[in-house]
This record gives C-alpha cells, structure tokens and sequence, in this order.
C-alpha cells in the first residue's frame, strides 16, 4: 500500500504537463512510496488458543510448582517425623503422615484443575487498530472462557511485548475466580516504536484450591499490530487546489546546438557556418545541406530547502518539514535519474545550514539524500508568523502615514517606516533571501532553482523568488500552507472561518509568486487538509 | 470466612473474629478433647483446652499439629486404639484446615480416603520395620515417589513431554 505522485516539472513550469514524451527539459519528481495507514479497523483475532499437543504446533510452556504454604507444611511433616525417630514413638509419624496425605490430596486435586483448565480454557487476542504510527495507542482485548467452570482461580495475563508501554499487570489481567466461565479486558497500550508487534503470548496462573500448587502456563497468540514511523500520509501537490497532474518525462530537448544525436537535416541558410555543412549530403543532393544535432541539455538542480523552526509545525513526523523532505527527495530522485547536478542549500532561522554541490556524482546523490532525511528543524523557538519579519514598501508607507501625530514615538519611527531602502537591506539579511541569491548567483547555465518552504514569512518569500525569477532560467516554489498545520486546524469546527481565510490568504500569495516571469509555485500539503480547505471555502462562498 | 485483621488493632477479640472456629473446629476440639480426656483423665481435659486455644487463635493446621504433640504426651504407652482413636479424633481438625466451611464432600471424602490410607502406611511401617528412622526414611521415600509421580502425570497429561521423552 502506498502512493507515488509524479510531476514532470518542463521548463515553463507554468502548469502545462507535458506529454508522455516530453520534448521539454524537465524534472520528474517522484514522492517515494510510504506506508500508508489503514483506514478503519480491524481486529486480528488469534483465535482460541492451541496447546503445543495440537495441530496448530503452538507453544505451551508449564511449570507447576509449590507454594511457600506448601513448603511450610512439609516442614512440619518432616519435623514431626523427625521428632518420631528422636522419641521412638509412632505418634509423630502418623501424624506426619497425616499431614502429608492432605499435600497429596491437594496435589492431586490441584493437577485435576490444570488438566480443566488446559482442556476448557480458550483465549483470543484482538488489537485495534491494527495499523497505528509510532506514538500511538492501540486497544488490545483480551477475552478468555472455559467451557466448563474448574474449582481453581484462573488468571489469563496479556504479555505485552517489551517494546509497549503496557498498563500494570491488573489491567491487563482476566480474574476468572471458581465458578466463573467468562471474562474479559481491553486495555490501551502505547506503542512508541516502529515494526511488526507481536502480542504472541498469553499467560495463564492457576492455583490450586489449597494454596499450595500454582501452575503458570504461556500460550500462543497471534495478534499483530504494524507500528509504522511517522510519515506524511498523503501529499497533496497542486496549484489552486488542482492535483498536478501526473505523467512521466523523459529528460531531453527541443532544442537544437551543438550535441550528438542527429535532429533533422535542412538546406542551407544565409548565416549557417561552414562546419555546419553535411559534405555527403550536399553532394548527394548537389545543394548546400545543413545537418542538425539536438543541443544536450545540462541543467542544474538548485534546492533550497527551508528547515527553519517555523517549518516544525503539525503532528510528529507530520510536519511541515517532513512535507518539505517528501518533495526534496523525489526531487532528488528525479535528478539523479537524469544525470542532472544537483546543488542543495538547507536554510534555519538565522543562517545557512547545510550547504552541498553542485555535482553529479552517485555519491552526491547519496549525500544529499541522506541530509534531507537527517534534516532536523532548526532548534530554536518557534518564531511567531511575520514576527520580526520585513515589512513590504506600500505596508511601511501606509504606517507611516497612520503615525500623524507628533508624539516622540511617531517621530521616531517615521523615518524608517519612510526609507524604502531599509526594507531591502532588512530581506537581505534574511538566511533565505540569502540562499536564493546565493544559489542564482553560482550558476552560470541553464538552472533551474527550486525553493521549498512555508508561507509564515511572505515578503521574505516573495523578494527571494523575485531575485530567483530574473536570475534562474526557472523557479519553482513549494509552499506549505501554515494555517493547515496550525492546532487550530484539527478542530473540527472551532476557528473554521480562520481556516478559510487562512487558505485563501495562502492562494493569494502562490498566485502573486505565479505572476513573476519564469515561476511556478505550488501547495503541498495533507490530502485530507486540502479537501477539507476547499470544503471549506466553497461554503465560505 | 477469614476476616482480615487489621495488625493495628489485634486483640483477642479481632483474633478470634479473624479465626473464626467452624462447626468442623468445634467438633475436632470435641472428639479430640474427649478421646484423649477418656484416657488421661484432666491431662486430657487440658490437651483439649490447648487445642481449643489452638484452633480458635491460629489458622491452618496448627491446631492439628498441636494436638498430635499434644498425644504424643499422653499417648506414650498407649496401645493401637487409643493411639488411632486420638488420630480420628483429630481428623476433623485437619479438614477444617483444608476445606473451607461448608465443606466440598467429595474434597472431603477424598482427604479421608487419604488421611486413613495414610495413618494405615505409617502404622504397618511402624510394626514391620524395626528401627524408627527406617519407618520415617521409608514414609519419606514413599511420600516422595507420590508427589514425583503425580507431577510426572500431570506433564504427560498436559501434553508437555516430548515423544521420545515419553516412549523412553
């Protein structure tokens, strides 16, 4: 189960997907499969539970063995026949013997309970769900019957493997006091690492009536619960709301140049250089032929990536940032398949983090992915949106004019509300203003420069995607929407009218980046987020 | 039928709420105090006292081994029915250890059926053997060989032994 999205990205990544084959350089991002949740639920029943004398070849494994009470008891036994053999009297043994006949009788009635028990008792195990993410809880029930009442108290214990966070042993017990056929517990158990979980093992106590024979009996089960890492559950890559749609590319050009593969052969033209000239041609046809070759196209993937605080918004393992990773990945994947050289820049908060390339080789690949799967959020605190940010030229004109008075305070801050060139020395302080330029500035061919982050800092955005615009041959921005990852946003009606205008705030601000010459930008972001986004803002309509 | 007593406040009267004597008590006390109290006379009155005391401030068979000390005293020369009259007598002590009030009557039969075969093995130990240890080594193999017995049928009833285990 799982989901891969392609997206051929031509080179006016203006919206147009190409054709199968496409005679357009472009990329093809490939969202690596994920595991995928199971939606509903599930139960996995290990059914009543075989002993190892069954068919099934389940395990049984038993240890009988007496109590403290018993051991108490043969002491007495065995002090009275000593004291019989220092006396020299008959007294003692007997009563010993007496003493010892009631060890056996209980001894005897206390096999025929766990005979009872191992011919009567059945035990399912059941978890729901049976898919959960690291972190989560599952409900894990335990049912246990005799078909016929024994005269022994039962305990049927849930053995929770060592990898769960499970209740204490009482809640996740079945008391089956005598007398009693049937019982059951549910009991939540959190589930804090990745894999296959087993609840394998079941744990039956019987005492004996007398108290001095307790029997411990594990048996198998096979409930399973799939743990999975968290993971972005579905990707949601589009423009406006519209999935992108999907299709494969293949990496080359309409273009013609200086190459080694033949295009077309025409006759010549005014301003064709001689070298130009097929000689068998010409002399075939007895007219100056022109041989074409299509131009090699070597495009340079410039990443950057966002992974500021701000980018560590939504659910564990469900965040922005691992939205971020899902693009970057199949971005990288897209290149690599192409030979394409890639160059990666992972943006904090305050300063470059990491920065790679370009080059080509496997191990640049290697390298690159491995550092984004790797890429933690810079640590610092959650920056608010827009807080310290930037403001845009027409906001700081619009301020100052509010500042009317003659208060210290307005004299104060008019001067920089007025000064438009403040603004500008202010973005380019900005770490991802600076990779933009950065990453623009080191080519010197055909590039294409893809920006991934979030819409928490617009003027930061949008002044980095102008200078990337005039720069790069394209730019493609992927921008999560921040109100989709907001708590606010799991409400199911609480803030729903924030929520549309937060989207539409959103669109309005990919649609202003779309303007700019040579930019595409796109939305990436939950599935489930965006359908419920739409839904929403249809009924805000 | 057993109260916990709470240690903070133990005194006679919670003692004997928490050990509560049964029916099977009283009449244990009753037999014993009369089997031994024929025989000995106020030595026997007083055994029948201790066990009483015995039997209402202990629980399990303390009270049992009490009055088995306890004939040991009187019964030092004693012959075959006084000593096995005293040993009936006290049965009902025992089982009002190890069955609870009203008793399981097949528990019960089958702990009679145990209590006689054993006083009947020690007995003929006791006759036929001539040295005294010789009688409680042999109790102790025989009480051994049982038990050993019992826990080898119990795994091959639970189908723990594996099939050359079990054809060996």
């Amino acid at each position: 189960m799982g989901f891969g999205i392609r997206l051929t990205l031509g080179r006016d990544l203006g919206g147009v997907i190409r054709r199968l084959r496409c005679v357009n350089v472009g990329f093809n991002v490939r969202l690596k499969p994920r595991p995928r949740r199971e939606s509903g639920v599930r139960a996995t029943d290990c059914g009543p539970l075989q002993h190892k004398h069954s068919t099934s070849g389940a395990r049984i494994e038993s240890t009988m063995l007496p109590t403290r009470r018993w051991a108490t008891l043969a002491g007495v036994a065995c002090f009275l026949a000593v004291y019989a053999v220092v006396l020299d009297e008959p007294t003692p043994l007997v009563a010993a013997c007496g003493l010892v006949a009631w060890l056996v009788v209980a001894q005897v009635e206390a096999v025929g309970a766990m005979r009872a028990v191992d011919r009567d008792l059945s035990a399912s195990v059941s978890v729901e769900p049976t898919s959960v993410f690291v972190g989560d809880r599952a409900a894990v029930t335990l049912t246990a019957s005799l078909s016929e009442a024994v005269d022994a108290p039962v305990e049927v214990e849930l053995v929770a493997p060592p990898s769960v966070n499970a209740p204490e042993r009482a809640r996740r017990t079945v008391s089956l006091a005598p007398g009693e056929t049937e019982g059951s517990v549910t009991c939540s158990v959190e589930l804090p690492v990745a894999g296959r979980i087993a609840f394998d093992e079941v744990a039956v106590d019987i005492d004996g009536h007398a108290g001095f024979f307790t029997e411990s009996v594990t048996l198998d089960a096979d409930a399973r619960c799939l743990v999975e890492p968290p993971a972005p559950e579905g990707i949601h890559v589009g423009r406006g709301g519209e999935l992108v749609g999907t299709t494969f590319g293949d990496h080359s050009s309409d273009q013609t140049g200086p190459g080694l593969v033949p295009h077309e052969t025409r006759q010549y033209l005014p301003g064709d250089t001689l070298s130009q000239i097929d000689w068998k041609t010409t002399a075939r046809m007895n007219h100056p032929y022109i041989r074409e070759f299509e131009s090699e196209s070597d495009y340079l993937l410039s990443l950057v990536v966002d992974c500021g605080s701000h980018m560590n918004r939504g659910p564990t393992g469900r965040t922005m940032l691992s939205y971020a990773r899902e693009i970057a990945l199949g971005l990288v994947d897209a290149a690599e398949s192409h030979g394409d050289p890639v160059s990666t820049q992972f943006v904090g908060d305050d300063a470059m983090e990491w920065e790679f390339g370009p080059s080509s080789s496997s191990n640049a690949y290697q390298t690159v992915r491995r550092r984004l799967l790797s890429m933690e959020p810079t640590a610092s605190p959650r920056r608010p949106v827009d807080a310290s940010r930037p403001v845009a030229p027409e906001d700081a004109r619009k301020r100052s004019r509010l500042l009317d008075d003659d208060s210290a305070f307005a004299a104060t801050l008019r001067p920089y509300l007025r000064d438009g060139e403040s603004y500008v020395s202010r973005v380019s302080d900005r770490p991802l203003f600076d990779a933009v330029k950065s990453a623009c500035s080191r080519s010197n061919r055909q590039d294409h420069l893809v920006l991934v982050t979030d819409d928490s800092a617009k003027v930061e955005t949008y002044e980095a995607v102008v200078v990337a615009s005039k720069r790069s041959s394209q730019t493609s921005v992927f921008l999560t929407p921040t109100t989709f990852f907001d708590d606010a946003a799991d409400a199911a009606d609480a803030g729903a009218t924030d929520f549309a205008a937060g989207f539409v705030a959103f669109e309005e601000f990919r649609k202003r980046l779309e303007r700019l010459p040579n930019v595409t930008a796109y939305e990436v972001a939950p599935k489930s987020a965006m359908a419920l986004a739409t839904a929403r803002a249809t009924t805000a309509e | 039928m057993e109260t916990p007593v709470n240690q903070s406040e133990l005194t006679i009267r919670t003692v004997l709420d928490a050990n509560e004597l049964t029916p099977m008590d009283a009449t244990g006390v009753l037999c014993f105090t009369l089997a031994v109290g024929l025989a000995n006379g106020l030595w026997g009155l007083a055994a029948g006292v201790l066990v009483l005391v015995a039997a209402a401030a202990t629980e399990g068979p303390l009270a049992f081994v009490v009055a088995q000390l306890t004939a040991v005293s009187l019964f030092g020369d004693a012959g075959l029915v006084a000593v096995g009259g005293a040993q009936l007598a006290a049965f009902p002590l025992l089982a009002s250890a190890a069955c609870a009030w009203p008793p399981d009557r097949a528990r019960l039969a089958r702990l009679a059926a145990g209590y006689v075969v054993a006083l009947g093995v020690a007995w003929a130990l006791w006759s036929t053997l001539r040295w005294a240890w010789q009688a409680a080594a042999v109790a102790a193999v025989l009480a051994a060989a049982v038990a050993y017995g019992l826990h080898r049928y119990e795994r091959v009833a639970l189908g723990l032994v594996d099939a050359p285990e079990a054809e060996r």
